[in-house]
């Protein structure tokens, strides 16, 4: 039997991910001597606030043991109106708030589509993501226009000192995030009903609530990435949201959260997020190509979601669980196993099953 | 003397340190129907795996009709002519009854599955049991569920067993179903099959078996024909020691105040409205034959379950929607099953605790901490349950602690009424009556107590007095001098003819 | 004894079950799509039938490929990559002379990356969502490396095998109806089939009737990797070229063709013919919408309703069929 932990989220569950940044760091800078400047970290650290601020979201969803596949073309839509309603004349602020407002207004529709109708929020959102990305090809007519209003353009490019606003900003949210996650009824709600939904229903939690607002989180965070990405670009362009989904979902899981719900953090995300940014660095200092960055990125993800397995079953799946997956041809010409055989045999043969789809 | 069709000779087990099996022995004789008993932990089911051949034992011997059984074999057990019928269903639900049948050993034509053949080959072996009314063609999601139980039963017995054992086959089963079962049964003993049946329930081991072996700690303590041992004597071997099988004494103050007004109550459409009033103090139970609205009732109560009525607690009308608004009131419902309904096994200890109270101690949605912290540790001496922390996952706790824990959860609500649905299931008989008798003294101090059961002799020891149901609706209400077991029973099924 | 012998009222023929009353869903609107794409067109000859089932022909491959990973309670997200990857090693191989070993070696491909699915996704125990996730970055870093910038060529016949006609039939439509039939005869009538709808329905079951799950389980991701090669290759047959970027749309519609055919996401309740009349379904929306001068744009939207509300649909109908039977036999708490 593990040690038991002190506190619920493990200390090393959050160190991990964290140690790993350092290590990619120390590579980094054994790759490249201009790597751990200031300027260069910086840079890093402000890359990664947009992953990071948009996977606010998504670790919210993930905790809750849902998904929010609607992302893309939240961020696109968010970052099309923005500098749209800039174009029309509208105030900055005024412009700002609306955004953020419809983005909220987005993610409610997700939740209430997912808590009341019991809709699959794979489904869900992915329908979703379809209805916006014809919303912002309507509104463009193909072609974007506009640019962010001047404040949000300074809070994605300008720096405050040698630290970028938007890494100030991505702190701040971190902070509050966590904050929610551990001392509200709220975050306690998210993990309850990550954890056991039934359970969390005959508890008295409110679960739809919970959920819809961890929807609508969802949207606001995914509509102030597009706000800051159209503020750090100049402009918004058709697409731009879609290199965000595998990233956003990537880095909570590399973080360590589990996608099954109940199990997790985001600082852990935010870990994540700077991991990925790293490594990325320094692939393009070693001028490795986007292709080669493809798949290195998917075989990152696949090595920690494994680690991260393990970790979780403590010990059931494990090497070996791999080396039965050598033995598969082997294990073609075997007679058939029975129930009562596969009772009595480890569970690693019996992948986990994934809810999110029901 | 019948020859001896099973035996198992001195069978040894251990997982670790802990012996699940130490020396154990079963003698069965051919074409009886022979049970085994014992607590939870005392070894049934790790006998009965490794007579199946799912898992190896340390040491002893079987033997079928004289030929010895190769250990922990599948293949070999069920060459020598054993099945078994597990307690979790183990059929396809969206797939038909013939292809549930025929599943382990599809019927191919060049190649491809032949439904004739399946087809046919399902009703034979369906006929042969006696469920000729069971279309084969149904999917088996639309069949209820003791109908699901006896095709689960045609499956093993398509093999031609020798042996079939059921594991707690009846857990699920109300009084109707379970009558149903035991005529299945009874016909495969008089068509030559031996049954070996794994129950909790005492009084089906009387109604139905022939034989019965009594484990204890892994050890057989005891073999008997059935007319030579008495429920009492069986007990007490069970556990080991005169035990204390006794109910705790029924309430006897004649007045106390209403707990609960419930008014013009319609669980289904069409049924027509009913009252009810819940006493302080007392022990309700609610019986009747599986499915009759009973879960629906308590649900409901708890604000789980859409139905209509008023609920009136002092004068004032209460608004119920969901189980938050009973909480506030009072009313808690502690779940059916414990691991799905009421724990969160990978959150803390302190956690699931707090879980059902969480508003209370939250301003403006911000939890306070120290206030959680507190309640908890009480909470866990109170149960005296032993964590090495708070913080430790639930689903590090023995299964015994995780009861106490959503106990303890619910409690810290502060229950006026509390709602069991068939709480006692699975649970062996010295934690059954340690329940009785808290359940007793809750009563004393005012709480009033509705229990849902299945089982008629808890009902009738227990409560106070019984609601039977039927179709949503309490037809019949027992109490005092005509509370008795056959008197729930004959109401049971009254109240459904009547209809 | 008054226990109910509880004959379902409608003894439900052999052939008639929860998937196929879920398909019909998707044969209705296919319908209805076509009734209203001829009100708006005046005609229906050849040529409109050519673009709709050329347009539907991808499509229904990869969404039968992910109706088999979906019947297993998984999900495939590595759809699109895996038809970039068999499209552009297609064009590359053509266009090195190599036009037929070029369709051996993609499909050789997409079973290989259905295999390593299956794999991940058994062996190492991480969910498929996220398994296949980072498989699609892999495979489409490998499309890149094969085919950087869209380019090279096919041969005549396999366009004309995949997007031509055979007198005034398309080909498309044949290989429709092929898909069709062989989805109905693999799902209902081979042992695979059965395997596959046990392995959905409860994994526990089938161990115990002794079914290879994870042989299932992996077979179910192998065939989904061919099927998505062969859209690719399809593909590839229809643009007369390669393209890295071709399979990126295919993911949504593949799942959206899925739900509309009436498969379950839950597993174990579905059909691959359901899926292909969702493909076409699809097919003819955007059809119709041009046809009605409605610009492309939304056809986005309605894929996405079309979604959502088939879903709803699905749902609400097996929750009604629930409810029947309850009334039926009103046993209650235990799920079917």
């Amino acid at each position: 039997m593990p040690r038991q932990p002190r506190t619920y989220v493990r200390p090393v569950e959050v160190a991990v991910p964290y140690v790993l940044v350092a290590v990619a760091l120390v590579v980094g800078a054994l790759v490249s001597p201009g790597f751990l400047s200031s300027n260069h970290l910086s840079s890093m650290a402000s890359t990664a606030a947009y992953v990071g601020i948009i996977a606010i979201g998504e670790t919210l969803v993930l905790l809750l043991g849902g998904i929010d596949l609607s992302i893309p073309y939240m961020i696109n839509l968010a970052a099309v109106l923005i500098a749209g309603f800039q174009y029309d004349g509208m105030s900055g602020r005024r412009d700002f708030a609306l955004v953020m407002l419809i983005g909220a207004g987005i993610g409610l529709v997700n939740g209430l589509g997912i808590a009341l109708l019991d809709i699959s929020p794979l489904v869900m959102t992915l329908g979703m993501n379809s209805i916006l990305q014809g919303i912002t090809l309507i509104y463009t007519h193909g072609s974007a226009v506009g640019q962010a209003p001047p404040f949000v353009t300074t809070l994605s490019t300008a720096w405050w000192g040698s630290v970028p606003y938007v890494a100030v900003l991505w702190i701040i949210l971190t902070v509050a995030v966590t904050l929610v996650l551990a001392f509200t009824t709220f975050g306690r709600g998210i993990y309850a009903v990550g954890s056991n939904r039934r359970a969390s229903e005959l508890g008295g939690l409110p679960v739809r609530r919970t959920i819809v607002l961890a929807y609508m989180l969802s949207g606001l965070a995914a509509a102030l990435g597009g706000a800051l990405l159209v503020g750090y670009s100049g402009q918004a362009y058709l697409g731009m949201g879609d290199a965000y989904l595998l990233p956003a979902i990537a880095v909570v899981v590399i973080g360590g959260t589990s996608i099954f719900g109940g199990k997790g953090s985001y600082v852990q995300t935010a870990a994540g997020a700077l991991l990925i940014t790293v490594i990325t660095s320094i692939l393009v200092t070693v001028n490795v190509d986007q292709s080669g960055q493809d798949i290195l990125y998917g075989a990152i993800i696949l090595v920690m979601a494994f680690f991260n397995q393990v970790a979780i079953s403590q010990g059931a799946v494990s090497l070996r669980s791999l080396g039965q997956g050598l033995g598969i041809f082997r294990g073609w010409l075997q007679p058939v196993r029975s129930r009562e055989e596969a009772a009595a045999a480890p569970e690693a043969s019996r992948p986990p099953r994934d809810t999110r789809l029901e | 003397m019948r020859p001896v069709t099973l035996s198992a000779r001195g069978i040894r087990k251990h997982y670790g340190p802990t012996h699940a099996l130490d020396g154990a022995d079963i003698a069965v004789h051919r074409a009886e129907v022979h049970a085994i008993l014992g607590e939870n932990g005392a070894g049934k089911s790790t006998l009965v795996k490794i007579v199946s051949g799912v898992v190896k034992p340390d040491d002893g011997e079987i033997e079928i009709e004289g030929r010895r059984l190769s250990p922990g074999s599948p293949h070999d057990s069920r060459a020598a002519g054993i099945a078994v019928v597990y307690q979790d269903l183990s059929l396809i639900p969206q797939l038909s009854v013939a292809h549930n049948l025929v599943l382990s050993d599809l019927p191919l034509r060049a190649g491809l599955v032949s439904l004739g053949r399946a087809e046919a080959m399902a009703r034979e072996a369906l006929a042969k049991l006696d469920l000729a009314d069971i279309d084969p063609r149904a999917p088996v999601a639309q069949l209820p569920l003791d109908q699901q139980q006896m095709v689960e039963i045609a499956k093993a017995t398509m093999a031609q067993p020798r042996i079939l054992i059921l594991d707690e086959a009846t857990s699920s089963l109300g009084v109707a179903e379970v009558q149903r079962l035991f005529d299945l049964v009874r016909g495969l003993r008089d068509r030559g099959t031996t049954v070996v049946v794994i129950t909790h329930r005492m009084h089906e081991v009387w109604a139905l078996a022939d034989s019965v072996t009594i484990l204890r700690d892994g050890r057989t303590v005891g073999r008997f024909s059935v007319t030579e041992i008495d429920q009492r004597r069986a007990v007490s071997l069970m556990a080991g020691r005169d035990i204390k099988a006794v109910f705790p004494a029924k309430r006897t103050a004649a007045t106390t105040t209403p707990a609960l007004d419930l008014r013009g109550v319609r669980l289904r459409r069409r049924s027509s409205p009913w009252d009810l009033t819940l006493m302080h103090g007392e022990i309700l139970g609610v019986g009747g034959l599986q499915g009759q609205g009973q879960r629906h009732f308590l649900h409901w109560l708890y604000g789980a379950q859409p139905g209509h009525g008023e609920v009136v607690q002092d004068g004032r009308r209460l608004r119920i929607r969901r189980p938050a608004d009973a909480l506030r009131h009072g009313i808690v419902l502690i779940p059916e099953d414990r691991a799905v309904e009421g724990l969160h096994l990978n959150l803390p200890v302190r956690w699931n605790l707090a879980m059902a109270t969480l508003g209370r101690r939250a301003w403006l949605g911000v939890i306070d901490m120290r206030a959680e912290r507190r309640v908890a540790a009480a909470a866990l001496k109170q149960m005296s349950v032993k964590a090495s922390s708070p913080f430790q996952l639930v689903s590090a706790l023995s299964g015994g602690t995780q009861q106490k824990v959503v106990l303890g959860k619910f409690m810290e609500a502060r229950p006026r009424v509390l709602l069991f649905v068939d709480s006692t299931r699975g649970i062996d008989v010295q934690t059954k009556f340690e329940f009785y008798d808290l359940l007793r003294r809750l009563a004393d101090t005012g709480v009033a107590c509705v229990l849902y059961s299945s089982d008629t002799e808890e009902l009738v020891g227990l409560c106070d007095r019984v609601a039977v149901f039927h179709d949503g609706v309490p037809a019949m209400m027992l109490e005092g001098d005509e509370l008795t077991q056959d008197a729930v029973v004959g109401a049971s099924f009254a109240v459904a003819r009547a209809s | 004894m008054s226990a109910r012998r509880g004959v379902p009222r409608q003894a439900l023929p052999w052939r008639i079950d929860f998937a196929w009353q879920r398909s019909y869903t998707a044969a209705l609107l296919v319908a209805v799509l076509f009734i209203a794409y001829i009100l708006k067109n005046g005609s229906f000859g050849t040529i409109e039938a050519l673009g709709i089932s050329n347009d539907a022909l991808p499509l229904a491959l990869a969404a039968v490929g992910e109706t088999f990973v979906i019947l297993t309670n998984g999900i495939d997200l590595s759809v699109g990559s895996v038809i970039t990857l068999a499209n552009v090693t297609v064009a590359v191989m053509a266009d090195n002379g190599h036009a037929w070993e070029g369709v051996l070696v993609a499909i050789a491909l997409g079973a290989a990356a259905g295999l390593l699915n299956g794999l991940i996704v058994s062996f190492a125990r991480i969910a498929p969502l996220i398994a296949t996730l980072a498989t699609s970055s892999i495979f489409v870093g490998i499309a890149l490396i094969v085919l950087p910038n869209p380019g090279g060529t096919v041969p005549g016949w396999l366009s004309t095998g995949t997007a031509g006609t055979v007198g005034s039939v398309p080909v498309a439509v044949i290989w429709l109806t092929v898909a069709i039939v062989a989805g109905w005869i693999l799902l209902r009538r081979t042992p695979f089939g059965i395997n596959l709808q046990a392995l959905g329905g409860s994994e526990s079951a089938s161990w115990s009737a002794g079914i290879n799950v994870t042989r299932v389980r992996i077979l179910a991701y192998v065939a989904s990797g061919t099927c998505s090669a062969l859209a690719g290759i399809v593909l590839a047959g229809l643009t007369q070229s390669g393209d890295p970027t071709i399979g990126n749309v295919y993911l949504l519609d593949a799942i959206a063709a899925v739900v509309v055919g009436g498969t379950s996401l839950a597993g174990g309740v579905g059909t691959l013919s359901g899926s292909v009349l969702g493909a076409c379904a699809l097919a003819l929306v955007s059809a119709v919408l041009l046809v009605s001068g409605l610009s492309t744009d939304y056809q986005y939207i309605v894929t996405g309703a079309i979604v959502i509300g088939a879903l709803l649909a699905h749902t609400l109908q097996s929750k009604a069929a629930v409810r029947a039977a309850r009334r039926e036999r009103p046993a209650e708490g235990v799920p079917a």
